[in-house]
């Protein structure tokens, strides 16, 4: 038969022992948390006490001074008039003894520390705001200047971009012409023509595209040009003759699309 | 009443051997079936062996149990640790003779040529460990024979491993290992223990936080887990008649399985 109540307790104790290391462990950290945490609670608590208004410290010093002062004269004069100069040493005595009082009354300094330890936060507050106001001095010069400095570049690039395209053009031309006098390249002359189209030479035109027509007659661009430039040059019917040779030859849509624009004057 | 019910509960997990409690489970059920298989076979040994309380005299019981009515087998539960006796056993079993005096095993033989059987006997032999290597040796050459075929049971520890190399490795044409239970088939195993005997309600008891529990005390051991549980079943029945309010009928409860640890030894307090 097996005896419950004694295997109830030994279920007891092999409960305790199996929890044991746990409770262990568990009080161990709670300890070594409570060595580390607790000096630190204590010393924010002191803070917290040190940030109290100085005005009502003040006030409560000044009240118990006061107080303090009082029974002093209270108990002076009741010395005196219990012993009525009975033994002039005594009362040398007893008045050391109510400037040693007035020695101990509460001391002030911890105001002067406070004005000087406490408003650290504060303090930081105000430098940052001191650098703020200073960066964002700086900053605004910076950006003035940064503005400044842009208007001058950009105008520089603008008379700069200006100047550079007059030149480019000219320059360009010459150097084709150079290049197509070089190579007799027909493209280089249909670019010449073409150039020349848009700046409205149209006598240059003609000649380059006519001079593309003599190396390779089955460039379109050439025919189209060169009897655009003849339209411009006054010459329609001629224009209109010539066109109506190539699409002969070519069928170029374009070509009869340029032929009817010029026919029915839409193309002047 | 319902404390018939722990009542019954309880003795369904008395340790006895008995082919009416073998429970069938998935991976016992396949060893079985193979166990069953090489009996048949033209073998000259099996070996059975595993930890202590791992099933193999229930196996070998079970083999019996079946087998016993189709072939001539013939199962030593207890060993005969006297050769004589052994002998002497043998031929009363195998021949119908009894022998008053001493029979060794050269009496023996010639007792073995001179009379012809009509099959194969199969002699189980349990807890082989406990025979002398003399006897032992004396069993194999009577396996080389082909006239007796034996299957014998054996604990598996360093010691008992000496004497299977010794005088079995080259001999035995079968060796099967049983090995503790899971945590899932030591559940039905519990379960189906239960139910075996009705105790329908115990078995929707155990929990999948109690079966962990059972299995971490006992490490799917059969015979410790039948201890284990005999005695939660004799505590629950104490608590239903004397203190009732104490127990939970839903569930088992982990207190009552660590203080039958207890009682069993499974847990030092």
């Amino acid at each position: 038969m097996i005896n419950i109540y004694e295997l109830e307790k030994k279920w007891l104790r092999y409960k305790i022992k199996s929890y044991l290391p746990q409770i262990i462990f568990i009080t161990i950290i709670i300890t070594i948390s409570s060595y580390y945490i607790l000096p630190y609670s204590i010393k924010t608590i002191k803070n917290i006490i040190n940030i109290v208004p100085s005005d009502i410290l003040k006030n409560q010093n000044t009240k118990t001074l006061t107080q303090n002062k009082k029974i002093i004269i209270e108990n002076n004069t009741s010395i005196i008039n219990k012993k009525t100069a009975k033994d002039d040493k005594s009362l040398q005595n007893i008045a050391k003894e109510t400037d040693n009082k007035i020695v101990l009354t509460p001391s002030l300094n911890f105001i002067d520390t406070l004005e000087n330890t406490t408003p650290e936060y504060y303090k930081k507050k105000e430098s940052i705001k001191k650098i703020v106001v200073k960066n964002t001095k700086i900053i605004k010069k910076k950006i003035q200047k940064q503005k400044e400095v842009k208007q001058i570049t950009i105008k520089k690039i603008e008379k700069k971009s200006i100047s550079i395209k007059r030149r480019n053009n000219q320059n360009d031309i010459n150097y084709v012409i150079k290049r197509f006098e070089n190579n007799n390249d027909p493209q280089l002359s249909l670019f010449l023509s073409k150039k020349y189209y848009e700046m409205k030479k149209y006598k240059k035109a003609y000649n380059y595209a006519l001079i593309t027509n003599k190396i390779d007659k089955n460039i379109e661009e050439s025919w189209l040009i060169f009897s655009k430039s003849l339209v411009k040059l006054n010459k329609k019917n001629m224009s209109i003759k010539i066109l109506k040779r190539y699409i002969q030859q070519s069928k170029s849509n374009q070509a009869k699309i340029l032929l009817n624009d010029i026919v029915l004057g839409k193309f002047q | 009443m319902k404390s018939s019910i722990f009542e019954n509960s309880k003795n369904s997990f008395l340790d006895n051997v008995n082919a009416r409690d073998y429970v069938h489970l998935d991976k016992v059920s396949a060893i079985y079936q193979s166990l069953k298989s090489s009996v048949q076979k033209p073998l000259k040994m099996i070996l059975l062996y595993g930890k202590p309380g791992t099933g193999k005299s229930m196996f070998l019981e079970k083999l019996y149990h079946d087998l016993s009515e189709s072939q001539k087998i013939y199962l030593y539960k207890t060993p005969l640790l006297n050769e004589s006796e052994f002998f002497k056993t043998l031929a009363t079993d195998l021949f119908g003779i009894s022998y008053q005096g001493e029979l060794n095993f050269t009496q023996f033989m010639l007792i073995l040529n001179d009379n012809k059987l009509e099959e194969t006997p199969v002699i189980f032999l349990d807890e082989a460990q406990l025979y002398s290597s003399v006897l032992m040796e004396k069993i194999r050459l009577l396996s080389d024979t082909r006239k007796i075929k034996f299957v014998i049971t054996l604990h598996k520890t360093n010691q008992e491993d000496l004497i299977a190399k010794e005088h079995f490795q080259t001999r035995i044409w079968e060796s099967i290992e049983l090995e503790n239970s899971s945590m899932s088939e030591l559940k039905s195993y519990i379960q189906k223990k239960l139910m075996k005997t009705n105790c329908f309600d115990t078995a929707s008891m155990f929990n999948k936080k109690s079966i962990k529990l059972i299995y971490k005390l006992t490490k799917g051991n059969y015979r410790d887990t039948n201890k284990l549980l005999y005695n939660v079943f004799d505590i629950y029945d104490w608590y239903y008649n004397n203190n009732p309010s104490k127990i939970n009928m839903s569930n088992i409860s982990n207190k009552i399985i660590e203080m039958s640890a207890i009682y069993t030894g499974l847990i030092n307090d």
